[in-house]
């Protein structure tokens, strides 16, 4: 029984319930197709992330295999301090002497910030780095310590909301970054440090979040980064509202690939010689510094290299003096060394042989408005004897019988004047002046090492080019990449520079080089009880502010068994400060030191002072049937 | 009067086979089975209640309804009691037995509109009175709803308050003698907001969702998220993001917005149109019942549904300030179900006694009319 009123407020209902639908429809409409776009993509933030995955840094090794620089994973360790609440002293007390920070300066940290965000509002800092690089052991024992940790506070409470807190103390309030770290560690220490440079921290944005990223500075470390380094992993993938990972809904897994392991030509055992002998040197001519290496002439192979003084790679320092490779990016005269350029290249072109004579005017000769001179009055010396002597004004005779055109054009093939190439940040090409630019005197004096700089590693070079048949090489420290099973990714070929003189030209110089290392030469202390050496003495005088002063680079290189070179030694020494400054008395007996042990630890097949033929001597077993054979060497 | 029953009962039936499907995908992420084997037992009971009230004549409700309106006070003052009385976030509203929780407001939305149908039929010709019409009513409806309000329970309280008054202006009661207690009403609810820092902060965040996305207003901003990353058709059934964690109470009063990420926009629209057609033919119903009585009753139990729909539809698309309401048929929540199963039981019974349309006055029972709860 419906009257009219009765009618009238019904339609008035249906009316009212009708525009109240008809207003949700639109507005569903509004929400889902209107602002679908800018809606889907808010929502999206909700639950999209984006982790990244840090590769590890390859490892540097030996020719032989040692590890010379390797990345250990480690942990970044963070707090949370509205996780802490007000118990900043008792964590502070339980971690600092863990993490090896001072416990109130760690609780100073802990105490919650807050700062305003864009919009204003006031967010409270919830990630504080407490310390990086924590080894993986330390933060297994801060996570137990955390576990155990029990507050005064905490006895008598009974709300679920509290003790939640308290277990959320304890579990989540330190806590170790997402992104794991990396270590890099050299382990033996300063050995080879000046090969291997050193690593540094950059920090890089990635959508909003701040990685530091481990970068080489210097040293093969900075040469070969993009190989060591890796590739970066991600994921894409999305999370609820407590940031578990929904792996259903993994869109993009990219496992990060780990930079390659770099094998150097480098030999640790040949290096430890090297640095041992170096450093004793250090201590007996207290130079301001000293440099050596050890190239293997056929092939161009650093086997080691060493700058005194030096730095630990692991805690690099502001030294940057003790952090220059001084081999590659100081150059100097090189000195009486240098005479192998113009005696090769006049031999080379015929223009002397090896018997031919030279007045050496005694000691003092005119050339040019300037007076030359000889550390020791000489007469009549024939071409060997002016490498044997080191004989300035023979070698300036050499050089003005040669001509300015082809003393430069050997120069120049010898090396000098360019980068070898050396795969090593900072190496410089040191100044060969073209001849256009020579002074009258210059063809003088550039034959005995002047009024030319070169580097402690072309001088190498140079000398073993005449070692290897005249063959320059280029300079190879890095022997192959290889990936983290051992597959070779990439093998370095030894490169040939060019010829530079002939293989006759070579052996004739190699005989007048080995006349250095004897009793009529300048470094007779060069000398090897088993083996012939082949070597140069350099006796440098130091230029400073543009004139010449009583100071000295002091150098020797020399190859051995002269003949057959297996390995060639390059030693110089900065300013030596005992009684002697010349090549023949300070470096030729470090070369010596170094040459005897390298000889030994490579087993270098002797060449003199030794009975000829090498018996193999078949050792019968105890009268036994099948008898086995060892073959003994006896010398 | 056979299309209109066929249809309310479709409409309830296809929200119900809707509701179940969209309480699993939201709930099985963190419960399992758990919600949804509850709801079906509840559900089951529901259906029973339907076809029981819907078999039954509903004249005889006259003489229980004082009976029943007793017995859902006596449980409304039980709940406040404590150890009888279960709190869930600071509102004393359910009783527990077991595992099963029940609310005794549900009841009393029900026995209240009895009550009220009752007591419009019984004194229907002194309804424009004012003693009469507005007063004994009005203390009536304010001690039940007081109780309510108690607990706290504002939500069922407006409601109840804005469906009695609805049956009461059905009734005849005139405007003078109805505006000013909604007026004192609305101001006694403006007073308690100001007064309630929470109430306030929601009226604020609603006023201005951008600032409060973070805090008050956060449950409204990601369920509007949920909506708007639906689009037309939705992100699929079951591939719900915002279910998981984002949006705060996703299978009970907020499950539409899952309805409409994962279904999207057809399927929103559509539960819009199904409440639409159950007020429709509710009102309908109203419109043909054969006395006042069922006038009012089917008048307060459309109200009911159609407010409460709105309500939750508007809270959770935005368009209205947050406050808690289960949507009909869909939401969890166990007793609501099954009074809202009892009142569509109520309503058929109404249209099965409907006057034929021609024949105005006399009270023919349509053979034809009789529906098949089963349907469902």
């Amino acid at each position: 029984m419906v009257k009219r009123l009765q009618y009238r407020r019904l339609l008035m209902l249906a009316l009212l319930l009708g525009v109240a639908f008809a207003g949700l429809g639109y507005r569903l409409v509004d929400l889902q197709i209107l602002r679908h776009a800018d809606l889907q993509s808010q929502a999206r933030e909700n639950t999209r992330r984006t982790f990244q995955f840090e590769p590890r840094r390859g490892d540097i090794l030996d020719a032989k295999g040692n590890l010379l620089a390797t990345s250990i994973f480690v942990k970044t360790v963070c707090a949370d301090p509205i996780l802490i609440g007000n118990h900043q002293a008792e964590v502070a007390h339980a971690i600092a002497p863990l993490l090896q920070l001072k416990e109130a300066e760690l609780a100073q940290r802990l105490m919650p910030r807050t700062r305003q965000d864009d919009k204003g509002e006031i967010r409270t800092n919830r990630y504080v780095v407490l310390k990086r690089k924590v080894s993986a052991e330390t933060w297994q024992k801060i996570q137990e310590t955390m576990a155990q940790l029990s507050f005064a506070a905490e006895e008598n409470i009974t709300s679920k909301k509290e003790k939640a807190f308290y277990n959320d103390l304890r579990a989540k309030a330190i806590y170790p970054d997402s992104t794991d770290d990396q270590l890099r560690t050299y382990p033996n220490l300063s050995l080879a440090a000046h090969v291997l440079g050193f690593v540094g921290m950059t920090e890089r944005t990635n959508r909003g979040a701040r990685f530091l990223e481990t970068v080489g500075v210097d040293g093969i470390e900075r040469t070969l980064n993009s190989k060591l380094s890796g590739v970066r992993g991600w994921r894409q993938t999305e999370v609820d509202r407590q940031r578990r990972e929904l792996v259903y809904l993994r869109e993009q897994n990219i496992e990060p690939h780990d930079g390659l392991n770099a094998v150097l030509t480098i030999d640790s055992g040949l290096q430890h010689i090297l640095e041992s002998a170096l450093a004793d040197a250090m201590q007996k001519e207290s130079p301001n510094s000293i440099s050596g290496m050890i190239v293997r002439p056929r092939t161009g192979e650093i086997l080691a290299m060493a700058v005194f003084p030096n730095f630990d790679p692991n805690s690099p320092g502001d030294n940057a003096d003790a952090r220059r490779n001084r081999i590659i990016s100081d150059m100097n005269e090189p000195g009486s060394t240098f005479k192998i350029v113009v005696v090769s290249g006049a031999l080379n072109d015929q223009i002397v042989k090896l018997t031919d004579q030279f007045d050496c005017e005694h000691g003092r000769f005119h050339y040019a408005g300037r007076s030359l001179h000889d550390h020791a009055a000489y007469g009549v010396l024939s071409t060997e004897g002016i490498i044997s002597k080191s004989s300035n004004i023979g070698a300036a005779k050499i050089g003005i019988k040669m001509g300015e055109p082809r003393l430069y054009q050997y120069i120049r093939d010898f090396g000098f004047g360019a980068k070898t190439g050396i795969p090593l940040p900072g190496e410089i090409g040191g100044w060969v002046h073209p001849v256009k630019e020579w002074s009258k005197v210059s063809i003088a004096q550039l034959p005995m090492g002047q009024g030319l700089t070169a580097t402690s590693l072309q001088m190498a070079m140079a000398m073993s080019a005449i070692a290897n048949k005249g063959m320059l090489m280029q300079p190879m420290l890095v022997d192959r990449l290889q990936d983290q099973d051992g597959n070779v990714v990439v093998k370095y070929a030894p490169v040939q520079a060019r010829k530079v003189v002939s293989e006759d030209v070579s052996r004739q110089m190699i005989e007048a080089l080995k006349t250095v290392a004897t009793t009529d030469g300048t470094a007779p202390k060069a000398a090897m009880e088993h083996y012939t050496v082949a070597g140069k003495t350099g006796t440098a005088q130091k230029v400073e502010k543009g004139h010449y002063i009583n100071r000295f680079y002091a150098s020797f290189v020399g190859f051995f068994p002269a003949d057959n070179a297996e390995i060639c030694i390059y030693v110089s020494l900065d300013d030596p400060k005992s009684n002697f400054h010349q090549g023949g008395q300070v470096a030729a007996p470090v070369f010596k030191q170094i040459a005897e042990k390298a000889a030994n630890y490579l087993n270098i097949r002797p060449d003199r002072g030794v009975e000829t033929g090498l018996q193999d001597v078949l050792v019968t077993n105890g009268g036994e049937k099948t008898p086995k054979a060892v073959v003994s060497r006896v010398p | 009067m056979k299309l209109a029953t066929t249809t309310l009962v479709f409409c309830v039936a296809a929200l119900l086979a809707l509701g179940m499907v969209m309480l699993y995908s939201s709930s099985m992420a963190d419960k399992g089975m758990h919600f949804l084997v509850m709801q079906l037992l509840w559900c089951s009971v529901g259906l029973v209640a339907c076809v029981v009230t819907a078999s039954m004549d509903y004249r005889m409700l006259k003489k229980f309804a004082w009976p029943i309106l007793a017995f859902a006070v006596i449980l409304l003052m039980l709940v406040l009691v404590d150890h009888i009385g279960f709190k869930i976030k600071g509102a004393r509203r359910w009783f527990k037995f077991g595992g099963i929780q029940f609310q005794p407001s549900e009841l009393a939305k029900v026995a209240l509109i009895i009550a009220v149908a009752w007591y419009g039929d019984r004194f229907q010709r002194q309804m424009t009175t004012f003693t009469r019409g507005i007063l004994l009513p009005s203390l009536l409806i304010g001690f039940v709803l007081a109780l309510i309000f108690i607990e706290p329970d504002r939500g069922t309280t407006i409601l109840m308050a804005s469906v009695t008054g609805t049956m009461l202006l059905v009734a005849g009661v005139q405007w003078k003698f109805i505006v000013p207690p909604v007026i004192l009403a609305l101001m006694g609810l403006a007073v308690s907001l100001i007064r309630d820092p929470m109430r306030s902060k929601r009226m604020l965040a609603w006023l201005h969702p951008e600032e409060h996305q973070m805090d008050v207003g956060y449950q409204a901003h990601q369920a509007m998220l949920a909506f708007g990353s639906g689009g037309w058709t939705g992100v699929g059934l079951g591939n719900s993001r915002q279910k998981l964690g984002f949006i705060p109470e996703h299978h009970t009063d907020f499950i539409f917005s899952i309805v409409g990420e994962e279904l999207g926009l057809v399927a929103t629209l559509l539960v819009v149109l199904a409440f639409i057609l159950i007020v429709s033919c509710g009102l309908y119903v109203a419109y043909r019942a054969s006395d006042t009585f069922g006038v009012l009753l089917s008048t307060g139990i459309t109200a009911m549904i159609g407010f409460q729909a709105v309500i939750n539809i508007g809270v959770v698309t935005g368009a209205l300030p947050n406050k808690g309401m289960p949507l009909p048929f869909i939401s969890y929540g166990g007793s609501n179900l099954l009074i809202m199963l009892t009142a569509i039981g109520l309503l058929v019974s109404i249209a099965r006694k409907a006057r034929v349309r021609e024949s105005a006055t006399s009270e023919v029972i349509e053979p034809e009319a009789v529906p098949s709860p089963q349907l469902s």
